[in-house]
C-alpha cells in the first residue's frame, strides 16, 4: 500500500500577518500548510512543544509577547531584533530545517549573526510573492 | 635912673640911695632880660609844642598809618592763610584726584581685565552656542532621518502587500483564483493603497505642524465618516480576531458635523487604526458616538498594549513625537495621535485618553474625541 505523502507545513513567525496574507496565497493554494504566530513567545512555544514543521519563515522585527504582561518598556535593547534569538532557538532543535528570514532589516552585524546560524535565505520585503513561493518551494519539496 | 634917685633921696641918705637905685636898676635890667628869655623860652616852648604838636600828629598819622597797615597786614596775613588753606585744600584735593585717579586706573584695569575676561566667555558662549546649534542640528537631522527610516519601513508594509496581491492577481488563473478571491484581493488593494494614503497624509501633516494648514469645512456625517474609518481596518481586526465595531446610542442619528471632513477623517482612522494595531487577539475595538452638552464624542477603546499617561501627556499634551526607531512592539511612525490632536485641535475640538487601565486581556484603553456640534471657525 502507497503510503499517504504527508503536506508539508510552514511555520510564519510574522507580527503583522494580516499584511502579508498575499504572500503567503501562492504558498497555502500550492498545497503547503502555514501556521502563523505573531510574537517570539507564541513561536517558542511551538518549538518546546516539539511540533514538526518543514520549513520556518522569521520576521527580525517580533514582540516579545502581546499580553497584559508584555510592554514596551520591559523591552531592552538586546531584545531589539528577537528574531535572530528565535532563529537560534529553531537551530538548537532543528539545525537541518530551511530557515527564511523575511525583512526589512539592513543591518550587516545581524546578516553576519543570522549567516553563523547559517541561515538558508535573508530575504527582503518588498518581494514577489511567485518569487518567494519557488525560493520556499524550492526548499521544501521532496 | 634919675627920677629913681631923687625919690630915694628923700627918704634916704643919698649914699644908700644911691646904692639902692642901682640895686633896683639892675633889678630891672634883670628882669628886662629875664622876660626876654622868658619870651624867648615861650616862643621856643610855643615852638617845641607846635613841633610836639606836629610831631605828635605826624605820630598819629604814622599811627593811623600803621593802623592801616596793620589792618592791611592782617588783611594780607588772612588772605595769605586764605590762600594757604586753599593752596592747602588743592593740595588734598589734588592728591585726592590723584589717589582716585589710581582707584579709577586700577579699575580700569580690573575692568579691562573683567572686559577680556567678558569677551573670552562670549566667544567660549558662542562657541557653545555654535556648538549647541550644530549638534541641535545633528539631532534634527538625526530625527528627521530616523522618521524617514520609520516612515519607509511603515510604508513597506502596505507595499508589500499591495505588490503581493497584484502578483497574485496577475497569476490569478495559475492559483485558480475564484472571482470572489480576485475581488478580495482587489479590495484589500485599494485598503492597502487607501492605508498608504493615509501615512503619506500623516507624513506631510506631520513635517508641516506648526504651519499654516488649509481647511475646507463643510457639514458631514459623523457616523459616516467613523464607518469609513472601520472599513479601512476591519480586514486587519478581523485578521487578528479582533471585533471592531461602532455603537451609537441614537441610531437615527448621523452626527452631523462642521469642519475639513478629509483632516477628520486622517484624524480619526489614526485614533480607530491605532486602536486596531495595538488590540491583542480576541478583545474588541468600540467606537461609540453621543451628543453630549453641544458637542458630538467619539469614543475609542480597546484592550492591548495601551499607553502611560507619560507617553500620552508627552505625544497629546506637550505634542512630542515618540522616540522613533524599530520597536519590537510597536510599529509605527507615532505621527498618528500627534496628527489627530493637531487636526482636532484647529476644529476647536479635544482628544484625550480617558483611561488606560489593566485588564485580564490587557490594557483597556479609551480616548476620547470632542468636537463642537455646532458650527466653528476652524482656527489654522
Amino acid at each position: 500500500m502507497k503510503k499517504k505523502r504527508k503536506r508539508k507545513k510552514i511555520l510564519w513567525v510574522e507580527d503583522d500577518a494580516w499584511a502579508i496574507q498575499g504572500l503567503m496565497l501562492p504558498i497555502i493554494h500550492s498545497g503547503v500548510e502555514v501556521e502563523i504566530v505573531e510574537t517570539y513567545t507564541d513561536a517558542l512555544e511551538k518549538l518546546e512543544i516539539g511540533e514538526a514543521f518543514d520549513a520556518f519563515v522569521v520576521d527580525l522585527i517580533l514582540p516579545l509577547a502581546r499580553d497584559a504582561e508584555s510592554d514596551i518598556s520591559t523591552q531592552g535593547e538586546q531584545d531589539k531584533y528577537l528574531g535572530v534569538s528565535l532563529v537560534k532557538e529553531i537551530k538548537a532543535r532543528w539545525p537541518e530545517a530551511p530557515v527564511f528570514v523575511l525583512t526589512v532589516v539592513s543591518d550587516d552585524a545581524v546578516f553576519k549573526a543570522l549567516a553563523d546560524l547559517e541561515v538558508t535565505h535573508i530575504l527582503h520585503k518588498p518581494i514577489l510573492p511567485s518569487e518567494l513561493q519557488d525560493i520556499l518551494l524550492g526548499m521544501i519539496r521532496d | 635912673m634919675s627920677d629913681l634917685l631923687q625919690l630915694l633921696k628923700d627918704f634916704l641918705p643919698v649914699e644908700v640911695a644911691v646904692i639902692a637905685a642901682i640895686f633896683i636898676y639892675l633889678l630891672l635890667l634883670f628882669k628886662g632880660i629875664a622876660e626876654k628869655f622868658i619870651s624867648i623860652a615861650e616862643r621856643q616852648t610855643r615852638l617845641a609844642e607846635m613841633q610836639a604838636k606836629y610831631l605828635q600828629e605826624r605820630l598819629n598819622v604814622v599811627e593811623k598809618t600803621l593802623g592801616i597797615s596793620d589792618r592791611a597786614f592782617d588783611l594780607q596775613e588772612k588772605q595769605i592763610r586764605k590762600l594757604q588753606e586753599i593752596t592747602q585744600q588743592q593740595q588734598d584735593e589734588l592728591a585726592e584726584s590723584i589717589m582716585a585717579k589710581q582707584v579709577a586706573e586700577a579699575r580700569l584695569t580690573e575692568a579691562e581685565e573683567r572686559y577680556q575676561e567678558a569677551v573670552l566667555a562670549l566667544d567660549l558662549k558662542a562657541q557653545q552656542v555654535v556648538e549647541l546649534q550644530a549638534a541641535q542640528t545633528r539631532v534634527e537631522l538625526t530625527s528627521r532621518a530616523e522618521a524617514i527610516a520609520r516612515l519607509a519601513h511603515e510604508l513597506l508594509l502596505p507595499v508589500q502587500s499591495v505588490m503581493a496581491d497584484a502578483d497574485n492577481l496577475r497569476a490569478a488563473e495559475k492559483l485558480d483564483l475564484v472571482p470572489e478571491e480576485r475581488a478580495h484581493i482587489a479590495k484589500r488593494i485599494i485598503n492597502q493603497m487607501q492605508r498608504l494614503a493615509l501615512q503619506l497624509q500623516n507624513a506631510r501633516v506631520s513635517v508641516g505642524i506648526g504651519e499654516e494648514e488649509i481647511y475646507s469645512p463643510t457639514n458631514f456625517s459623523m457616523y459616516g465618516l467613523v464607518q469609513e474609518c472601520i472599513n479601512l481596518f476591519i480586514d486587519e481586526a478581523r485578521a487578528k480576531q479582533v471585533i471592531l465595531q461602532v455603537e451609537s446610542i441614537s441610531p437615527d442619528d448621523s452626527f452631523t458635523v462642521t469642519g475639513d471632513k478629509s483632516k477628520l477623517r486622517l484624524a480619526l482612522c489614526n485614533v480607530i487604526g491605532n486602536a486596531v494595531k495595538y488590540s491583542f487577539g480576541g478583545t474588541d475595538v468600540t467606537v461609540r458616538i453621543e451628543r453630549k452638552d453641544g458637542s458630538t464624542r467619539v469614543i475609542v477603546a480597546n484592550t492591548g498594549l495601551g499607553i502611560s499617561s507619560e507617553e500620552m501627556e508627552k505625544i497629546i499634551e506637550l505634542g512630542y513625537r515618540v522616540p522613533l526607531g524599530l520597536d519590537r512592539s510597536r510599529t509605527g511612525t507615532g505621527m498618528g495621535l500627534l496628527v489627530a490632536k493637531q487636526i482636532i485641535s484647529a476644529h476647536s475640538g479635544q482628544l484625550q485618553l480617558l483611561s488606560s487601565e489593566r485588564t485580564n486581556q490587557g490594557y483597556r484603553t479609551v480616548f476620547e474625541i470632542v468636537l463642537p456640534s455646532t458650527h466653528q471657525e476652524i482656527s489654522q
